[in-house]
């Protein structure tokens, strides 16, 4: 359909009138409104308990959640594993690389990996 | 209880996210302040839109209540409670005008008033006119219908309408100039029961 001037001019009128509606809320309305608040509201501390909970979650969150915490985990005791009882292999890799490697035993008299035969000596 | 904010000194100056926060936080009295200082605009927006007092009336519960909902997980400063409120109460109000225009609820389908004073004529003629205009929004693309509907019935500016609708000020301009189009054509289609001169 063709649209005149006319059509826009009663548009623009009709457009006005409807800006200038104003009803107000009746009190229903508003018992109705409060009603579900108080239905809905969240018993008090419940926010800042979840909150507190949470305090610690910004440095799981970092690194990826708890499956990436487990993979941490594993890489830091599988270093430790091998700081303390170093496979032949690297110890002669170092020995390559670096020039000398110098083993030092912490607890001398202890056999950790309790390899040692019980019936020897 | 009120250990955010004092709501009793001069709850105006609080803003609605304070207020939303305390509520989630338990304040009994937030509920109160918010309503009174959302309900009615709420309301307005929805009478506006719908022309249509019960509808419009589920229409503010309904978004009051999505805003109690939501209040435990709103963050300070990411929105305006305000925003979210224009943008729910238009979601919503199209939703009507979708479902009024399937059903093919018309304007020979409205109960008149029984009031015969004089002037009662007029006043229903105005009435009439505003439903139609409601009406014939339904005709429109939910998008454009709400993007008229914020510019033209509650006066909102371009770059106000495109933070409530997620989208730039430009797109705002052409969707409002487009609806007002289709919306002008819709009306033209209903002239007589709008009660226009032909000449």
């Amino acid at each position: 359909m063709m649209m005149t001037e006319r059509d826009m001019n009663d548009l623009d009128q009709l457009l006005n009138a409807a800006q200038r509606t104003a009803v107000p809320a009746s009190d229903d309305l508003m018992a109705r409104v409060l009603a579900d608040a108080a239905a809905l509201q969240p018993a008090p501390g419940t926010i800042k308990q979840q909150q507190r909970a949470s305090r610690i979650g910004w440095l799981r969150d970092l690194i990826g959640g708890w499956p990436a915490w487990s993979g941490v985990l594993a890489a830091g005791l599988t270093g430790l594993w091998v700081g303390v009882a170093p496979p032949a292999g690297v110890e002669s890799f170092a020995a390559t690389m670096i020039g000398t490697t110098q083993s030092v035993t912490f607890l001398p008299e202890t056999d950790l990996m309790l390899f040692e035969d019980p019936t020897d000596g | 209880m009120r250990d955010m904010i004092d709501l009793s000194s001069d709850a105006d100056q609080i803003p609605d996210s304070a207020l939303l926060v305390a509520y989630a936080n338990g304040d009994p009295a937030a509920a109160r302040d918010l309503s009174a200082r959302l309900l009615p605009r709420v309301m307005g927006q929805a009478v506006r839109m719908l022309q249509d007092r019960a509808e419009a009336e589920d229409v503010a519960q309904e978004a009051m209540m999505r805003l109690w909902k939501i209040a435990p997980d709103w963050r300070q400063g990411e929105a305006q409670v305000s925003t979210w409120l224009y943008r729910v109460v238009a979601n919503l109000c199209t939703d009507r005008l979708r479902r009024r225009k399937r059903g093919g609820v018309g304007l020979d389908q409205i109960a008149e008033p029984a009031d015969t004073a004089p002037g009662a004529a007029a006043v229903i003629q105005d009435e009439t006119l505003l439903r139609a205009l409601s009406d014939a929004l339904a005709q429109l693309p939910d998008r454009q219908a709400q993007a008229v509907a914020l510019r033209h019935l509650e006066g909102l500016s371009n770059p106000e309408i495109a933070a409530i609708m997620d989208i730039s000020p430009r797109a705002v301009e052409s969707l409002t100039a487009r609806g007002k189009r289709a919306l002008s054509a819709a009306l033209a289609d209903q002239r007589e029961a709008l009660g226009y001169d032909d000449d």
